[in-house]
């Protein structure tokens, strides 16, 4: 959990370094418009997956549609466990986010560079394995009841604020975004509410928040 | 970088009072008459699987709710004594079990079924009346003894 914490507090500190130099440098280089696409690969959830029980592993295509609005394509893989509160459980499957952002601030010289907010539709197929579930009783009588294996399905809604910013003269993009998220619908077995669903994170309550810290190179 | 701040789990463990597995309700009544009784004193302890756990005294009672086993035994041992160092009576609680789950804080919720009691130790409780027979709530009485 330490060198979790350690390992997220490096990115963060080489964000503020980027973020802070890019202040100072004016870009000279101009941009022409064109099809394009950008790719990303998240760094940080990535990294932490070395350390950590949760398995973390995301990546997003984004292409300029007009002159602020972006579309967004995410795909991963998450694996995850939950053992607390005297559950045991694990989950893991792929998910899918579908939106798109609105540059809400950008470079004049790099309108790749800049703020923005947006939405996404996403969706997780996972399987869930639930090894114990408590049965709460008294005097430590407590006990457990276990699930096999199954498939399920998970539909959620998430935000976008973030931000880009070009490294330096290269193709080379940093992308930071937040990712609140709100479970809509979940496929349930034996109407047990899922702890953890992948994508999405911890969902016994329907609010989470993600992150993402992308390098990402534009095509 | 802020989403590390928000990274931190929900509350994910609290279970509200209520929602647990619903206790047995047991109430008093006098062998020679019948009628409802107040016990100055009452002792409780419960076989768990793992030995009596004292479950304490209660003073000036008509009626008291006693955890039964959650596990997957078919009957609970409860042990009753008027005073401390007083004979103790053991009722054997038998029945059927169903499980219900709840919420992610409490998990799953067990019902108990076709309750039927035995008294193997018939002092101080001189004899058993059975009252509603299935547990779904604390609101009705299960069990008579009678002293």
């Amino acid at each position: 959990m330490k060198t979790r914490l350690i390992f997220t507090f490096f990115f963060s500190l080489l964000g503020l370094l980027i973020f802070a130099q890019d202040a100072k440098e004016p870009k000279k280089e101009k941009w022409k418009y064109k099809p394009n696409f950008m790719v990303g690969l998240d760094a940080l959830n990535a990294g932490a997956s070395f350390f950590s029980d949760r398995k973390l592993y995301q990546g997003f295509i984004s292409s300029k549609i007009n002159d602020n609005v972006h579309a967004v394509v995410e795909a991963g893989f998450e694996k995850n466990i939950y053992q607390k509160n005297n559950y045991d459980a694990k989950a893991s499957g792929p998910f899918l986010k579908l939106g798109a952002f609105y540059m809400l601030a950008k470079d004049a010289e790099n309108e790749f560079n800049g703020f923005y907010v947006g939405g996404k539709a996403a969706t997780s197929f996972y399987t869930q394995e639930y090894m114990a579930v408590p049965v709460r009783g008294f005097g430590g009588s407590n006990s457990s009841l276990a699930f096999p294996s199954s498939s399920q399905s998970s539909y959620w809604i998430e935000g976008m604020i973030g931000g880009r910013v070009q490294l330096f003269d290269s193709n080379f993009y940093i992308d930071v975004n937040l990712q609140p998220k709100y479970l809509v619908a979940t496929s349930k077995q034996e109407d047990i509410q899922p702890m953890i669903v992948p994508g999405f994170g911890k969902s016994s309550s329907k609010f989470n928040m993600g992150f993402a810290w992308n390098i990402a190179y534009k095509f | 970088m802020l989403g590390t701040l928000f990274s931190c789990g929900g509350d994910d463990d609290i279970c509200e009072s209520g929602e647990g597995t619903p206790r047995m309700k047991v109430a008093f009544r006098s062998f020679q008459t019948g009628k409802t009784i107040t016990l100055d004193s009452l002792y409780v302890a419960v076989d768990y699987g793992s030995g009596k756990v004292q479950l304490g005294k209660l003073q000036k009672i008509d009626s008291r709710l006693i955890p039964l086993r959650v596990d997957d035994s078919p009957y609970t041992d409860v042990y009753i004594r008027l005073s401390d160092k007083g004979a103790e009576s053991k009722i054997r609680v038998n029945y059927t079990t169903k499980s219900t789950y709840v919420s992610p804080g409490c998990g799953i919720k067990k019902y108990y079924e076709n309750l039927t009691s035995a008294l193997t130790t018939p002092n101080p409780v001189q004899k058993l009346e059975e009252g509603q027979n299935q547990i779904e709530n604390e609101d009705k009485t299960n069990l008579y003894l009678l002293f």
